[in-house]
């Protein structure tokens, strides 16, 4: 009886035990490691902070739900310095000594550059959440950021018809600004508009009042304003010292994600256009829950803007077709990341074939306090159309390669 | 106990602990495959639409990039305009055509860079452009202009086409030759090839479906016909506050707002279902597969009773060997430290264990108990949690409009502050910020005495929207805004009223004069920097539309009135419009609902927010509101509704009844147990023991059988009761909504009413005979068309209808019938003596050509609360039964044919109006006549076993004995079939077939015993032990057999 016993007791115990080790197995797991590459030094630091915050932020939802097929995602968060070498240095350390499973990061066009050929020799994998130039299409990245016709060829459409046919261009001497002022060129002229002028200053400098004065000469109807980082403080502030209103020449910014304009002085943003492929005021659930899960990390103060949910939905989406494909291998995980319809803080996004992301475009206008009023947005998602038809994608291909080697084979200004 | 001994019991105690994962492992088993197999439907049929998308875009380029398909839409360019020249789009026509292998089409339209149609194979479109208002708002012209903001290609949402009056799809591609926009090709695609795909039932068995959905502001759409609805294309429509009785969204939702899943679900019918829902990129659609939950455990039911059964006899056997085996256990517990060791020593091992059983029965039972208090206060919680998240999201979206406007009121006043501007530029800015802000309807900017000049008093610009599209009006011509003399509300609000208080100001929603909207306004009263000077007050007016359409989102399960409220309790938005367009007040409605607690509410609390609980005298009932503060303006906004809302369900409350008595049953096994082993029950008389244990299992017996009788199984039929004209109006107003989103006639209403004077069951045809009389109301002017008439559409017999009066009454006409009519019922006796049963009369108007909803005449009845059964004649009796309650309601008829008409029986045509009564069998009649009998027999098997098992009967006279009671339980049994006519096996049967297994077993035992089986120890052992607990056999019988049914 007493042998009975124990054998019943015994079988019990270890049923138990298996039921534990089955349940709490990712203990002994290894974890899976994340790159974060993005600047926490230089110009761009303070917008790509906060992309920084978003990534942890999802990764900590990530393990909370409890990982990957029971693994942990670990994050090795790495400074690219706002320079696209030292992006490539990091992204090759990410790749070869630390052994990430994928990197998510940079802001800058020509830091993903760098990281592009890095992640495509590895055959690693590089989720770039910022709204760049297109123009571009690799087997190893995939872009949540808006592409052209997600963001500046509706953006100049609606100027054109609703406030006036004359643009003046600004922007940082970069890959970005010079290729997006290119299709502009094509655009206005296909529109029958007119660029009356453009002006390039580099990513340190500041916009000078007789720039200003350049452009007020001009007469413009709008200025479109591609400017990165803090330039875009001084451009403002030249502005509102010139007596300039968005009521009197309509800006329309391309560059400033939402939680930036905290940083400059509100009178002079005040009627700023922007466009974006999110709305940070949207009560849509998902949303709403974002930024309440964002506001309860990182303080009530805290702020979101486009690129910081795309970085926190490129990582969940990640996750999801990582948990499907049960592999990091870019050709297994990326047909699986094309069935995945997320429902994300800007809403439903999925991704096409083109590995680019189905995603809304909303037109806002800044308010008195600082808020924006949505002025429009299209009615669904808009497909993700890399190369503007304009012209051929070898004609584009030759317009980059022209620029990278007059550049002195570099992607920004030297 | 021997090692054989034990052996046995511990096998047997295995064996059951097997059978019990086994029992939910074959249901989840077959749950978990049929879910994967709905997966891979949904994600083959999402595929398969991805597939047929990339298709026709690859088709769409590879035929609009041939160089002859170029050279003819060059030519149609130029043609533009010579429109009337019709050999270019011949050629068109023809060469596009020669390409149908490629592209199966069924229109095609070309758009030049503006977005005028160049040519269209429709002639609905010729001529059309996005100038045109009415064509800007159709999904093609919506995605005409997506296209030219991005130039990119774009699917058009799947939608009903006003100009080609169906639905159509279409796919808009733009062409570029030059460097620039060329024409945008319009494409609308074969909609049946997608039909192909999404109609296909293979692998979904007999009630499986497959739908796509799409939302619309209102609500969500099925764009494929319905399986088991019998409905075509777009004509199923769920509202946005639609939810299920388990208040979860139905898979057709869950897809169409993004969710991806599968699970156990209740679908759109209310029919738990296995279910599979994910989004279809590209098309913004949902898809969802799904199967009925009963299809899928049909085959696998009787498995799932088998292993139960076996369970069930397995914890018997193993409780009869317990007791059989163990002898009584030796007594004595040593002391001090050795106390534990000694409580789980061998002897004692069994003692303490029953003692711990115990014990664990005390717990459970009270646990059970104070769960039963918890549950309720947690239900009510639940609910009032759901409804108040409803409300405050509601209140949220109410408040971010109004902050829109707030927002949009001060920017302008801001920037009017900054720079002095002409009056052409102050125009262009108020258009720019209405055009831009969907919900403003207007705004106006005053301007102080002589600010705007020194030399103009006045200057004020409204500009609005108008039948003529943004008008300007100028204020200063039309009145002196600065007077206070003008009593006019309207012109009030622009300035004086926004100059009462510095900055924002909200005034109530009023019907504005210049746009006939109504309106909320919002005034800012704005300065020159220093902040003393007045420049003048800016109004921004909200259309009120974009308010109310989120009021209505708060609609509780469907089911209650939610209403928003001025500061003063005037109602700016009812569902009856009755009450904003008069502006009554909270007051008169708690007048006009018999509610005076309601008005003692209004008038004393005040800052309402939360839930508040009153009393409807008329109804009897009590009732609940919720209201919530809106911060900008103080409005109220609230929901009233019924507090049987509040209260768990029915079934939920049997369910914890039975499961309290499951432990009641729990602690007396273990308290009996304990006494056999512990407390030597042996040492009682025999007829001590039987009653003994009897009792307490009897006392559980008639305990189950109260709440199944308190908590009745009613098979119900899906309906929305009708209890007052407010809910009448609000549901035909929500059908007529339908009816304009699904492209029906509107439905018309013809008010009629019932008085039933007889009702008779019909047992030689399963059927009831109604009489009594039925009146309609006809309107000279809305029913003009209309010839009067009323039909009974489930009749089995020729109804006989006689006029009986006919009143007029202004322009109305008031007509009487007296009827006769013979229902063919199908009495839902499975439950007898415990059923309930619902007669329903249906009523339909004659004229299929209309769309006509009948809705009952409620103001003839005294009362509408159902318990004082409005309809029935006073003392109206019915034959066994008592008449619990009657009703009228709405019931989607869901015919299998159209009858001839195409739209019949879609979504609001032909909802046939029912009066329903409610009746409960008369428990005692039964009790009565078949109880009694079959307990007496029952009684007498037992003397007759007891007098033979005493041997002061012989097996003959036993046997004569069994075979004269068998032969009058059969006789009852006969006579009760004959007057039942349900085909299944009623409660009360299984009763009858208790007693016959009974005399069957005792028979075989008389038998046994003359074979000689009674000199074997097992045998005489099995014997004794019935004898002993003949009666909790019966009993335990008889609660298994009611659990099963009632549960």
């Amino acid at each position: 009886m007493k042998k009975i016993f124990w054998i019943i007791a015994g079988f019990f115990a270890l049923g138990l035990i298996i039921t534990i080790i089955w349940k709490y197995t990712f203990w002994f797991k290894a974890p899976i490691k994340v790159g974060i590459l993005h600047s926490q030094t230089g110009p761009l630091a303070v917008n790509e902070k906060r992309l920084i915050n978003a990534e942890l932020l999802a990764i900590d939802e990530i393990n909370a739900q409890g990982g990957i097929h029971g693994r942990k995602l670990q994050p090795i968060i790495v400074d690219g310095a706002s320079n696209e070498f030292t992006f490539a240095k990091e992204a090759l350390r990410l790749v070869t000594k630390e052994k990430v499973d994928v990197i998510i990061g940079c802001w800058s066009s020509a830091s993903r550059k760098r990281v592009k050929d890095v992640v495509e020799k590895y055959n690693n994998l590089l989720l770039y959440p910022v709204i760049y130039e297109g123009l571009e299409e690799s087997p190893n990245i995939i872009y949540f950021g808006g592409t052209p016709n997600q963001t500046i060829i509706p953006a100049i459409t609606w100027c054109f018809n609703n406030i006036g046919k004359r643009f003046f261009l600004i922007g940082t001497d970069f890959l970005s600004s010079r290729a997006t002022h290119k299709m502009l060129e094509l655009h206005i002229a296909a529109l029958g508009g007119e660029i009356v002028g453009s002006h390039y200053i580099k990513l340190k400098d500041k916009v000078l009042p007789e720039d200003i004065q350049n452009i007020i000469a001009l007469k413009p109807d709008v200025i479109v304003n591609k400017l990165n980082g803090d330039s875009n403080i001084s451009f403002f502030e030249e502005l509102l010292r010139a007596g300039i209103t968005s009521e009197q020449i309509p800006t329309i910014s391309l560059r400033i994600s939402q939680a930036d304009f905290e940083r400059f002085p509100l009178k002079s943003t005040i009627g700023t256009y922007v466009l974006f492929n999110y709305a940070a005021e949207s009560l849509y659930h998902f949303n709403t829950l974002f930024i309440k899960n964002y506001k309860k990390k990182y303080g009530q103060q805290a702020r979101v803007g486009d690129a910081t949910q795309s970085a926190y939905s490129a990582l969940h989406m990640w996750a999801q077709a990582y948990q499907k494909s049960n592999s990091a291998k870019p050709q297994d995980l990326i047909p699986m990341l094309k069935t995945i319809v997320y429902q994300s803080p800007s809403g439903i996004i999925y991704i096409a074939e083109n590995q680019h992301c189905w995603q809304d475009v909303i037109l806002s206008k800044l308010a008195y306090n600082g808020d924006l009023i949505e002025i429009w947005k299209s009615s669904r998602n808009v497909y993700p159309e890399v190369y503007p038809a304009y012209l051929t994608k070898n004609e584009w291909n030759e317009f980059l390669i022209n620029l990278y080697e007059s550049w002195g084979k570099r992607w920004s200004a030297p | 106990m021997s090692f054989g001994h034990r052996f046995v019991l511990y096998s047997l105690l295995m064996s059951s602990a097997l059978l019990v994962p086994l029992y939910f492992f074959i249901g989840s088993f077959i749950v978990h495959k049929t879910e994967h197999k709905l997966t891979s439907i949904r994600d083959q049929r999402t595929q398969q639409i991805g597939q047929f998308l990339d298709k026709y875009q690859r088709a769409i380029r590879e035929v609009f990039n041939q160089a002859a398909v170029l050279q003819a839409i060059d030519a149609l360019v130029e043609q533009t305009h010579r429109l009337d020249s019709a050999s270019a789009s011949t050629h068109f026509t023809q060469l596009v055509q020669s390409y149908k292998h490629i592209l199966d089409y069924k229109n095609c339209v070309l758009f030049d860079a503006q977005g005028t149609v160049i040519f269209s194979d429709a002639t609905q479109y010729t001529g059309l452009s996005l100038q045109n208002a009415d064509f800007s708002k159709t999904e093609l012209g919506v995605s005409l202009q997506q296209v030219l903001m991005t130039l990119t290609a774009d699917i058009a949402e799947f939608s009903y086409d006003p100009y080609l009056k169906t639905p159509a799809l279409f796919i808009t591609t733009p062409l570029f030759k030059n460097n620039k926009l060329h024409v945008i090709v319009a494409i609308r695609i074969n909609e049946q090839n997608l039909y192909d795909i999404t109609d296909n039932y293979i692998g979904l068995g007999a009630s499986g479906d497959l739908t796509i959905s799409k939302r619309i502001p209102e609500g969500v759409l099925y764009l494929n016909k319905i399986r088991n609805e019998l409905l075509t294309p777009f004509k199923k429509f769920l509202p946005l506050s639609y939810s299920s009785i388990t208040k979860e969204l139905s898979p057709a939702q869950r897809a169409t707002f993004g969710y991806t899943g599968s699970g156990n679900v209740v679908d759109s019918l209310n029919i738990q279902s296995l279910a599979s829902w994910s989004y279809v990129p590209r098309m913004n659609i949902g898809i969802s597969s799904k199967i009925s939950l009963q299809e899928v455990l049909k085959t696998f039911s009787w498995y799932k009773n088998g292993i139960l059964l076996l369970l069930l006899t397995l914890i018997i056997v193993i409780f009869l060997l317990l007791i059989h085996y163990d002898a009584p256990l030796k007594t004595g517990m040593h002391i001090g430290f050795r106390w534990v060791q000694a409580l789980f020593s061998h002897e004692n091992r069994l003692r303490t264990l029953l003692h711990i059983v115990w014990l664990i029965s005390c717990i459970c039972i009270s646990g059970g108990i104070y769960y039963g208090y918890v549950l309720k206060k947690h239900v009510i919680i639940a609910k009032k949690n759901e409804m108040q998240s409803q409300a405050e999201e509601a209140k949220k979206k109410i408040e971010h409009i109004l902050y829109t406007a707030e927002l949009v009121t001060q920017t302008l006043s801001y920037n009017i502050a900054l720079g002095r501007l002409d009056e052409e530029k102050l125009i262009t800015y108020i258009k720019k910020y209405i055009s831009d802000n969907k919900m403003v309807a207007g705004i106006s900017v005053a301007y102080a005495p002589y600010a705007y000049k020194e030399n103009k008093k006045l200057f004020g610009r409204y500009v609005t929207h108008t039948d003529k599209g943004l008008e300007t009006f100028n204020l200063d011509e039309l009145y002196d805004y600065t007077q206070s003399t003008i009593t006019d509300a309207h012109y009030k609000i622009f300035y004086l009223e926004g100059l009462k208080t510095k900055g924002i100001t909200w005034l109530n929603p009023c019907i504005e004069m210049l746009s006939k909207k109504f309106v909320a306004a919002c005034s800012n009263d704005f300065y020159y920097k220093t902040g003393k000077d007045l420049i003048g007050v800016v109004t921004v007016f909200v259309d009120m539309d974009f308010v109310t359409k989120r009021v209505e989102e708060v609609m509780f399960n469907s089911q209650g009135t939610p209403f928003l409220l001025s500061e003063e309790g005037v109602f700016i938005y009812h569902p009856n419009l009755n009450y904003k367009n008069n502006k009554e007040t909270i007051i008169e409605l708690a007048q006009k609902t018999a509610s005076p607690e309601l008005t003692t509410l209004w008038k004393e609390e005040k800052n309402l927010n939360g839930f508040y609980s009153f009393k409807n005298v008329a109804l009897e009932e009590e009732k609940n509101a919720y209201f919530t503060p809106i911060a900008q303006t103080g409005w109220l906004l609230g929901m009233l509704f019924r507090s049987t809302l509040l209260q768990p369900p029915l079934s939920v409350m049997r369910h914890y009844y039975m499961h309290v008595l499951f432990l009641v049953f729990f602690f007396i096994i273990s308290t009996l147990m304990l006494w056999f082993k512990v407390y030597r029950f042996q040492n009682r008389t025999f007829i001590t023991r039987c009653f003994i244990v009897s009792l307490p299992l009897f006392v559980c017996f008639m305990m189950l059988l109260a709440i199944s009788y308190h908590y009745q199984i009613f098979y119900g039929t899906n309906k929305n009761v009708i209890n007052t004209s407010l809910e009448a109006q609000q549901f035909v107003t929500e059908k007529r909504e339908i009816a304009t989103i699904i492209k029906e006639q509107v439905p018309i209403t013809i008010m009629t009413g019932i008085e039933v004077d007889s009702l008779q069951k019909t047992y030689e045809k399963g059927g009831i005979k109604i009489s009594g009389l039925v009146w309609q109301y006809y309107d000279e002017i809305t029913h003009k068309d209309i010839t009067p008439g009323i039909l009974f559409p489930q009749a089995s017999q020729q109804v006989e209808l006689t006029k009986q009066y006919e009143t007029k009454i202004g322009t109305t006409t008031i007509i009487g019938w007296k009827f006769f009519l013979v229902l063919p019922y199908a009495w839902n006796e499975r439950l007898y003596p415990l059923d309930i049963n619902e007669i329903s009369i249906a009523f339909e108007h004659p004229d299929l050509s209309k769309n006509i909803i009948l809705i009952p005449d409620l103001n003839a009845y005294r009362n509408m609360n159902p318990v004082y059964l409005p309809g029935l004649v006073k003392n109206l009796t019915v034959s066994g039964f008592d008449i619990k309650e009657s009703s009228f309601s709405f019931k989607n008829i869901q015919p299998k044919t159209t009858r001839g008409v195409e739209d019949f029986g879609q979504s609001t045509w032909y909802l046939a109006l029912n009066f329903d009564i409610v009746v409960v069998r008369t428990i005692m009649n039964a009790i009565l006549i078949y109880f009694l009998p079959i307990f007496i027999i029952m009684f007498a098997i037992y003397c007759f076993f007891i007098l033979n098992e005493n041997k002061q009967l012989d097996s003959k006279e036993t046997l004569a004995a069994y075979t004269g009671l068998l032969l009058t339980i059969v006789f009852l049994h006969r006579s009760m079939r004959e007057q039942m006519i349900t085909s299944s096996v009623m409660y009360i049967e299984y009763f009858f077939i208790l007693t016959y297994l009974t005399i069957f077993i005792l028979s075989l035992h008389v038998f046994l015993q003359e074979a000689g089986f009674n000199k074997k120890k097992w045998y005489r052992n099995l014997a004794s032990g019935y004898k002993t607990f003949f009666w909790d056999v019966q009993i335990l019988v008889s609660i298994i057999i009611t659990t099963f049914i009632f549960y």
